[in-house]
């Protein structure tokens, strides 16, 4: 089949808003969900594996974050839907065959999603009742299964995403699990090298999130800890993260290494070398700011900013790269625009009004943490 | 259709919506209710110091978030999943739709995770008033979310002024929507109340303090389930012409039409005799069983909303296999395959001499040419229209509403008429879309799946020999096969 044949056409309705709108809130989106998203891929089995360190602070950083999975989770995972909903309004000539390629996995990150959150509630309240040294084995075993389930996760959404992109190796998976033009849903990107270099980039980077959130939990979250354990994050932080940096880099070397020469000269062509080498160096800032503020406590908060940025900077440029792989097949700002102005000002309104009323839930609970400090409990 | 057909052997794949989405509205129902319920009743607690109160609703706030924020939250998800998955092109035409809709409705998503994890989290750190203010912001946001998506679900079973005016508003305040809202609300209070007797049945030691949850609560049921009832039937009123006769007519809609009403008011008398008589009945298995008719109710509930759609996914806009209404006519035509984008493509590979490119770069297939194909490659393409025309709501050999069973023992002339008017076959199938040559081929293919009559029935003329009088039996699949 030609690829080219494949492409759904362009839908009449229109798009609700202009263009730059949508893709805003697309990355924007994308950015939020990339922060806690990171947390639970590349930190739940970091977690995990530092509950196995003899270092008692350690062991406190593991059961933190563990304790503060299941708010990243709900968090995350609501995040996620603004990037969504958006991409299917903008992506749909994609989004859906892709998906649809690989059904039964795509369907199955539901499931998947379910029992690792599920996981991770046993045991971050195995933690809270019975603390980590007396964990039952089950206990124990449901924090690493929803570890292992966060990363099946990932290759899942990279596969979808990396297909999404790549409409050429369309016919190939069709044919691989289809039947009579339909398709069984079956289909895999798993033999696809870019899946795997893709997925080592990722993780790198989903590392050094992690990292920086290491030390973000000692300058800021941490009051109540000891003094120790806050040094202690000072000093894990930068070391964790020069080590992600050296897998981000290594993934991406490779990941970039299998682009078509026409993508890689694209990326690096003279207007949009700068924002690209911006966001390749992104995870510079951070690290540069754990190494040098390792006797500063405030160091973790300035470094959870930088790396926020490293994020939007990665989320824009993922957006340039997907366009123009796409470019060939489709041009995604062709739509006819047919503004709703009306519903878009509500949602604006309710979103800044909903602003609000967090703003106002979170100083409620601000107050109530200040309180419970003074009066010790 | 603009995507690949997703094909699910036996269930069909919009079988798996049906099922997600009705997993889904058993939790999100009581995700409304469960956060009013807690806001009145710890507002009550509080007002009343009842501490032994407030220590069981402490408890059942934390079965709440575990139920409501993960699976609730996930399969709400789901839905969405799987709606763009099983059904790609009316997903789109929502989204497209009322993509602010939803937006909006994530905003309210947002507030209700926030202030639901705040009102529990903090219990006993904030001071009452602003702990029930919590609960208060968490149900009306949550309510709020049950609004928005009902107006949207509304549309589908009667999109009101909206295909004049492609207006949102027209569209979110459609004529289903008031009732739905009702009905849901309703069913929000029902199950609440429901699921606090199931949880405080297992968790509530004393007899006494049960006995005090249960009144509390029966109030709210009963009230709910009145208003199922005058939603379910203002919903009923409401519904379109085809609606309501499909409901009159499906014989399976009408039992289950009267299973539910059944429920509900199996339900609203045993709550009256129940807890709110005659307090203390309340053990497990009484919870267990109540819950269980509730859920029933609500799932027989949706599975109606569902099943009265055909042949439309949205009233009068997208037909049930995927079809825009307005694109029958074209697609009758220049051709089903010619305006399906992957069996399109999946042709052109396959007969490259068929199909060629018009000026404007358009795909023209040979549609005469199709008949002169072998029978083994005329075959093939039937199943590609079956797959694409009728698999959305029939499975082939096996499974939902299977096609081959339904066949059974039919004559070519019958398949041929059936395949050419399945409107009139059942009002409830969307009309044929291709063009005559298609329909030969869609029928040859039909043809090979069809059983014989089961042997050794006999219709007068001895065992095996069914109809054989009949005209036009068998000699046109002879060559088929
Ligand atoms: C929107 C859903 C839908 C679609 C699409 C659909 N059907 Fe049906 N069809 C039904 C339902 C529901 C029945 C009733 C089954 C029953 O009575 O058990 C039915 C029944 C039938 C029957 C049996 C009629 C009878 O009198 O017993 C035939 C034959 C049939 N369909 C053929 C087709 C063909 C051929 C297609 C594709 C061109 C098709 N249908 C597409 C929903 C659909
Ligand atoms: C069910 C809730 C979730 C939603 C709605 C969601 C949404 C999204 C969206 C929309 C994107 C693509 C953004 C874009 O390109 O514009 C994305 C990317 C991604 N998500 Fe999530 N996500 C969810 C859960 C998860 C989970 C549980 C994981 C597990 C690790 C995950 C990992 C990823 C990864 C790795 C990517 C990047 C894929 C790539 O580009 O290679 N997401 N997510």
């Amino acid at each position: 089949m030609d690829p080219n044949g494949l492409i759904a056409p362009v839908n009449e309705l229109g798009y609700p808003a202009p263009f730059w709108f949508l893709i805003f809130f697309r990355v924007l989106g994308f950015t939020l969900h990339l922060l806690p998203m990171n947390l639970w891929y590349a930190g739940t089995i970091t977690a995990m594996l530092l509950g196995l360190s003899r270092v008692p602070e350690a062991r406190r950083f593991s059961a933190r974050l563990m304790s503060q999975m299941p708010f990243i989770i709900a968090f995350g995972v609501n995040l996620g839907i603004v990037p969504l909903l958006f991409l299917q309004v903008m992506g749909y000539r994609v989004f859906y065959s892709a998906t649809i390629l690989m059904a039964w996995q795509w369907l199955s990150v539901i499931a998947l999603l379910c029992l690792a959150y599920y996981g991770v509630y046993i045991y971050a309240v195995g933690l809270r009742t019975v603390g980590m040294d007396a964990l039952a084995r089950w206990q124990r075993a449901s924090g690493w299964l929803s570890a292992l389930l966060f990363i099946v996760i990932a290759v899942i959404f990279h596969s979808a995403m990396l297909t999404m992109a790549e409409p050429g190796s369309w016919p190939a998976l069709a044919e691989q699990s289809g039947r009579a033009a339909a398709v069984y849903g079956t289909a895999h990107a798993l033999g696809n090298t870019a899946l795997w270099t893709r997925m080592l980039f990722f993780l790198g980077l989903a590392m050094t999130t992690t990292a920086a959130y290491v030390a973000f939990d000692g300058a800021v979250l941490a009051g109540r800890e000891s003094s120790e354990y806050r040094s202690w994050t000072r000093g894990f932080a930068p070391k964790f993260y020069t080590f992600a940096v050296l897998v981000y880099a290594g993934g991406g070397l490779l990941y970039a290494a299998g682009w078509e020469p026409g993508l890689r000269e694209y990326m690096s062509s003279g207007s949009l070398l700068p924002l690209n080498l911006l966001t390749v160096l992104g995870p510079g800032l951070p690290l540069l700011i754990l190494w040098l503020g390792r006797n500063v406590p405030a160091a973790g908060l300035w470094a959870l900013i930088a790396q926020f940025l490293a994020l939007g900077l990665q989320a824009v440029s993922r957006q340039l790269m997907q366009n123009q792989q796409l470019a060939p097949y489709l041009d995604i700002a062709a739509d006819p625009l047919k503004m709703q102005i009306g519903p878009l000002a509500m949602f604006l309104v309710s979103f800044v009004a909903g602003l609000g009323v967090l703003g106002w839930i979170i100083a409620r609970l601000v107050e109530a943490n200040r309180k419970g400090v003074v009066s010790g409990e | 259709m603009s995507y690949p057909w997703w094909h699910v052997p036996f269930l069909t794949a919009p079988m798996l919506i049906a099922l997600i989405a009705t997993v889904h509205v058993l939790v999100s129902h009581y995700a409304v209710g469960g956060g009013l319920f807690l806001a009145v009743e710890t507002s009550h607690a509080y007002r009343h110091k009842d501490e032994r109160y407030l220590a069981y609703l402490k408890q059942h706030a934390w079965f709440f978030v575990l139920l409501t924020v993960v699976f609730g939250a996930i399969t709400g998800v789901g839905i969405w999943w799987i709606i763009g998955l099983a059904s790609p092109l009316a997903t789109h035409f929502l989204i497209q739709t009322f993509v602010f809709g939803w937006a909006t409705e994530w905003v309210f998503f947002v507030i209700e995770l926030t202030a639901g994890f705040a009102f529990y989290y903090f219990w006993g750190r904030l001071d009452p008033k602003t702990h029930v203010a919590m609960g208060w912001i968490y149900a009306i946001a949550a309510w709020i979310s049950l609004v928005l998506i009902t107006g949207i679900t509304a549309f589908m079973l009667d999109p009101g002024r909206w295909p004049e005016t492609h207006n949102f508003w027209d569209g979110f305040f459609n004529p289903q929507f008031l009732p739905q809202v009702l009905a849901r609300t309703g069913g929000a209070f029902l199950l609440a109340s429901l699921y606090v007797y199931f949880h405080a049945s297992f968790r509530c030691r004393d007899r006494e303090h049960l006995r005090y949850i249960e009144r509390r609560s029966s109030r709210p049921a009963m009230l709910g389930s009145i208003l199922v009832a005058v939603g379910g039937l203002w919903w009923f009123l409401m519904l379109p012409e085809s609606s309501k006769a499909a409901l009159q007519g499906a014989a399976v809609i009408n039992v289950l039409m009267v299973i539910m009403f059944t429920l509900t008011i199996v339900v609203f008398a045993l709550l009256y005799l129940g807890p709110y008589r005659n307090p203390g009945w309340l053990s497990p298995g009484f919870a267990i069983m109540f819950l269980g008719f509730g859920l029933a109710a609500t799932a027989t509930g949706e599975y109606i909303r569902e099943a009265v759609r055909k042949p439309y996914i949205v009233y009068n806009l997208v037909l049930g296999n995927q079809v825009l209404v307005e694109d029958v006519p074209r697609l009758r035509s220049e051709g089903f395959i010619e305006g399906t984008t992957w069996p399109s493509a999946w042709l052109a590979a396959r007969h490259p001499q068929l199909t060629q490119r018009d000026s404007e770069g358009r795909l023209r297939i040979d549609e005469q040419a199709l008949l002169g194909l072998p029978a083994e490659e005329r075959v093939d393409i039937g199943e590609v229209l079956f797959m694409y025309h009728c698999n959305d709501c029939h499975a082939a050999e096996n499974g939902v509403n299977a096609m081959a069973h339904l066949l059974t023992g039919w004559n070519r002339e019958m398949v041929a008429t059936s395949v050419r008017h399945p409107e009139q076959l059942k009002y409830f199938m969307p009309p044929w879309s291709g063009t005559e040559a298609e329909a030969e081929l869609l029928t040859d293919y039909l043809m090979q799946l069809r059983p014989e009559l089961p042997p050794g029935m006999d219709f007068g003329e001895g065992p095996g020999q069914p109809l054989s009088m009949l005209p036009g039996n068998d000699n046109a699949s002879e060559e088929v096969r």
